[in-house]
């Protein structure tokens, strides 16, 4: 499947793309949330593992930026954190959070958010 | 003559999809109707009403405005519209803006019912970022519910269930499979 990882720790990347690319995933690497939106103007569809603490848009403002731009159709948002708990900083945009990953976040997580989420990817609107 | 013999909401949001999967795997409730509202965007309405369907054996739709609740059917708020309970068991799309943040709103429906004698209710908050759902909850006990949340350690992001919980209206704090096994005691 396709999977976006949105994320400024060069490690994160790496260590994810050691892991999916075994798994025959086919990824595609953003660093920040500006990149995000890149990739998305791009033709991007599929499952986005997103960071929030990132600089210049954060998750929270990519995903604001996403539904501006009408780049929300299509793509499954699972937040993957460190924050233990998001708290109300993100309800503004729950209807587009279908998950939320806390790193670190063991292996088996990651392949259960991909299997359950997968085939919500691209769905079509009525 | 009403067909409803119970009805049951149930709300999520963040980690709701894999939630209601769980929690409605082959359950088959024949002694009432249950109405999700799932916050979710809207490209996911059809693929997530084919997916309770087939996941849990039941009848599932996107209701329509002035539809008749039936017993036995699972009915999914669609995105971009509330979703009302009217007091014959007849929905109601309400077009409006966004209740905490979001169209549509547990809120909006749980506050819709009213009371029903004789009619079992029971009213569910899952897992979520936010606090819908509690104002919901808290009107639902108000009118007679059975009100249970899930426990917030087994939810993906607790926000609505500790929301839910602090309102003082909750009768239970289940894990999902409690909360299953409430629903087919009550409903099955």
């Amino acid at each position: 499947m396709r999977i976006l990882i949105v994320d400024d720790d060069e490690d994160v990347r790496e260590t994810l793309r050691l892991v999916l690319e075994a798994k025959g995933h086919e990824l595609h690497f953003a660093e920040d949330g500006e990149q995000c939106l890149a990739r998305l103007k791009e033709g991007f569809r599929g499952l986005i593992l997103l960071d929030i603490m990132m600089p210049r848009l954060n998750g929270w403002e990519t995903i604001e930026k996403m539904v501006e731009l009408g780049l929300v159709q299509g793509n499954v948002i699972c937040m993957m954190t460190a924050v233990l708990d998001p708290g109300r900083t993100g309800e503004h945009v729950a209807s587009h959070v279908l998950h939320y990953l806390r790193k670190p976040f063991l292996e088996k997580e990651l392949q259960s958010v991909i299997s359950q989420y997968g085939s919500f990817c691209g769905g079509e609107t009525e | 003559m009403n067909e409803i013999s119970g009805l049951v909401v149930i709300g999520s949001s963040t980690g709701g999809l894999a939630a209601l999967t769980e929690l409605l795997k082959s359950i088959r409730l024949s002694r009432c109707a249950v109405v999700i509202v799932q916050h979710m965007p809207e490209f996911i309405n059809e693929s997530l009403r084919a997916s309770i369907q087939q996941n849990s054996g039941m009848p599932c739709c996107l209701p329509l405005h002035g539809e008749k609740i039936k017993v036995g059917t699972v009915y999914l708020a669609r995105y971009g519209t509330h979703l009302e309970i009217e007091g014959h068991f007849q929905t109601r799309m309400i077009l409006n803006d966004p209740v905490n943040f979001v169209c549509p709103a547990v809120d909006v429906t749980m506050r819709s019912l009213v009371a029903t004698t004789g009619i079992p209710l029971m009213g569910v908050v899952l897992t979520g970022m936010g606090k819908d759902g509690a104002a919901g909850i808290r009107h639902m006990k108000s009118i007679g519910a059975f009100t249970v949340v899930q426990t917030p350690q087994t939810c993906v992001v607790a926000g609505m269930v500790a929301a839910a919980i602090a309102t003082g209206s909750v009768d239970a704090v289940m894990d999902l499979a409690m909360i299953r096994q409430e629903l087919i005691t009550r409903f099955g």
